[in-house]
């Protein structure tokens, strides 16, 4: 099983929330473990929380570089009239990419644009880039697809903020993962466990 | 925004046009229809029969339910509900191998027994190879997965008169009901499939893990599919008029309302709930196997019209005394000949021969005549890879999935890797269904 690659395709967040109700396997801790760093039980009331954190930026279009789907669904909890941009990679495979396109919320304004295009009328008074990753140390890492993408928009004016599904106190790298440099952002969301 | 994807094209973007058979299946394929409208029409000429009054006869019912079954499946398809059940199923396996390959085979069963064959694969293999790569199968459990999903799609076909193209060419030639059908071939093919499943399902080792990993599969897949809706307010609508469909078909003659008469109108009354409950009436099919098997029917009615088939006919019935050891002989033959050149070509060449018998001395025994031969074709579809319906396509599907083994090795499945199943679902088949024409006839 490639966790990460269900990542791309349902985002860390989720992964995160489905890995942590099987935690108690010593199996899937090891599996899981190698190739990314387990979520904190607090995973679940951390959800909430990075909504709540990405509603305070007063930003009603959310431009997410991996597709949150977790997220998605508590959006309008907080943001009336959000909508959500989900970036889609040039990689991503055709049949992924139609899945994806069938699993948006029906609650909430969701679209998807491809790699490298960018959003009519998104601009910095309404909107928000938000890259998901893991904070390790005080660092930050991501998949390559996001931190290619990070770099392909790193020159829209308006907030670019980092939200870390976990956040470990030593510093591992873990295969296929890039650092990425924090002055790239904003905004981090520091309240991760 | 150029990039902006609507989700409403989400569908034409997963099931694209893109290369449903291998190159190999495609050419061969092509080759074929050539050579059987070609060949058809040098015999006719050769034999000095006139094409128009070949064509006089030709069972373009068949094609027409064919097309519209088809059609049918499309709109059943764009509710949602295929994929709806393969993920309870999934779900249900707990991701058990074992589990897997048994529920799943019993789905394509019972879906392939409504619907079409190629359709009702393609409709649930996106979400198999989601949990075949979650699941980290190996390369036997792939090959043996996909040689029942084909099995199961032909015995699935041959139980209903609806379900695959043989079926229908035996309910429009009259020598039997549809209710005869119906009661005679699914309980024969239920206990086939049951049978295959069985026997298959022992092969896969059971895991000796502690179900984590597979659990969290599971739990992807779900992820995966989570926010997918499903249209049950057209589901119900559309149940309702297959339910008519079915009922018509049983219970009017077909000298009153033909069978393909009932199938149109019960399409045409689906795509209209569609049409209003703002569904996507998705009229594209794949045109080939509607010009492969015409080209099949357009060969057999040549044969027939020759007399070559009654000749021979009579040849078995002149030296096969016993009626029992006659059927059982054609029973071979057919399965012989649906295996080499499958069943399509199967179904229309052996079918005069059939109709002879059934209005000779078996005239009695029609109903188990009309499923010995469906069993016979079925069997033989099983037996190559080229021999079933959905076999290339089922294949090429596969092989672009990118399944790998635990060694990343990139699984395939082909016409080698199936023969040794492929020899196993035929003799299982034919052998029931031998035993089965034993103890009725």
């Amino acid at each position: 099983m490639n966790v990460l690659r269900t990542a791309e395709e349902i985002g860390l967040v989720q992964v995160g929330l489905n890995v942590v109700e099987l935690l108690s396997s010593e199996e899937l801790r090891n599996k899981v473990g190698a190739v990314m760093p387990l979520p904190s039980i607090k995973i679940k009331d951390n959800v909430e929380k990075m909504v709540a954190w990405i509603a305070e930026l007063g930003k009603s279009k959310l431009m997410f570089l991996t597709p949150e789907i977790a997220l998605f669904d508590i959006i309008p909890k907080y943001i009336a009239d959000a909508e959500v941009i989900v970036l889609v990679p040039c990689s991503m495979d055709d049949e992924v990419k139609g899945r994806l396109a069938e699993n948006i919320p029906a609650n909430v304004t969701v679209s998807l644009l491809n790699e490298p295009y960018f959003p009519d009328e998104f601009i910095p008074s309404n909107g928000v880039i938000v890259a998901c990753g893991y904070m390790a140390n005080g660092r930050l890492m991501v998949l390559p697809e996001t931190y290619r993408m990070i770099e392909h928009y790193k020159d829209f004016y308006g907030k670019f903020v980092f939200l870390p599904y976990v956040k470990v106190d030593e510093f591992i790298k873990y295969e296929e993962w890039i650092e990425i440099n924090p002055d790239k952002f904003n905004l981090i969301w520091r309240d991760a466990e | 925004m150029n990039g902006l994807i609507g989700v409403q094209n989400s569908k034409a973007n997963r099931i694209g046009k893109s290369s449903l058979f291998s190159s190999f299946g495609e050419s061969a394929g092509f080759f074929l229809i050539a050579v059987m409208f070609i060949v058809g029409t040098l015999v006719a000429i050769g034999f000095n029969l006139p094409v128009k009054g070949i064509m006089a006869n030709y069972s373009y019912d068949v094609l027409v339910i064919l097309i519209v079954m088809e059609l049918f499946t499309n709109l059943i398809a764009e509710t949602g509900i295929m994929q709806l059940i393969a993920i309870k199923i999934a779900e249900k396996s707990k991701g058990q191998k074992r589990m897997c390959l048994m529920l799943f085979g019993g789905m394509m069963f019972l879906i392939s027994s409504c619907l079409n064959n190629i359709t009702a694969v393609m409709m649930i293999l996106p979400i198999v190879f989601v949990l075949l790569k979650t699941l980290e199968v190996d390369r036997k459990y792939v090959c043996t997965f996909f040689a029942v999903i084909l099995a199961l799609s032909n015995t699935g076909g041959a139980a209903s008169p609806v379900g695959d193209f043989p079926a229908i060419v035996i309910m429009t030639s009259g020598i039997t009901s549809f209710l005869s059908y119906l009661t005679h071939a699914f309980p024969l093919f239920a206990m086939t499939s049951l049978i295959l499943l069985v026997l298959w399902g022992i092969s896969v080792k059971k895991e000796k893990d502690d179900g984590a990993i597979r659990e969290l599969a599971i739990a992807n897949l779900k992820s995966q599919y989570k926010n997918m809706r499903i249209r049950y307010d057209v589901l119900v609508c559309l149940g309702i008029v297959f339910l008519g469909m079915f009922l018509a078909w049983s219970i009017i003659p077909q000298s009153i309302i033909p069978p393909e008469i009932i199938a149109v109108l019960g399409y045409v009354v689906a795509m209209v709930i569609c049409s209003l409950k703002k569904i996507r009436v998705h009229q594209g099919m794949e045109f080939k196997s509607v010009l492969t098997i015409a080209s099949y029917l357009f060969f057999a009615e040549v044969v027939s019209e020759s007399g070559l088939l009654r000749i021979l006919a009579e040849y078995l019935q002149d030296n096969i005394s016993s009626p029992k050891l006659l059927v059982m002989a054609i029973m071979f033959i057919t399965s012989i000949i649906a295996g080499i050149f499958s069943a399509g070509p199967a179904a229309a060449a052996m079918m005069p021969i059939i109709v002879e018998l059934c209005n000779g001395p078996l005239n009695a025994q029609s109903d188990w005549i009309a499923v010995a031969y469906a069993a016979s074709i079925c069997a033989g579809s099983s037996l190559f890879m080229w021999s079933a319906t959905a076999g290339f396509i089922l294949s090429g599907k596969v092989n672009k999935a990118g399944i790998v083994d635990g060694g990343e090795q990139k699984i395939t499945w082909g016409i080698r890797e199936y023969l040794k199943y492929g020899i196993v679902n035929y003799v299982v088949q034919i052998t029931i269904a031998m035993v089965a024409i034993e103890l009725v006839l």
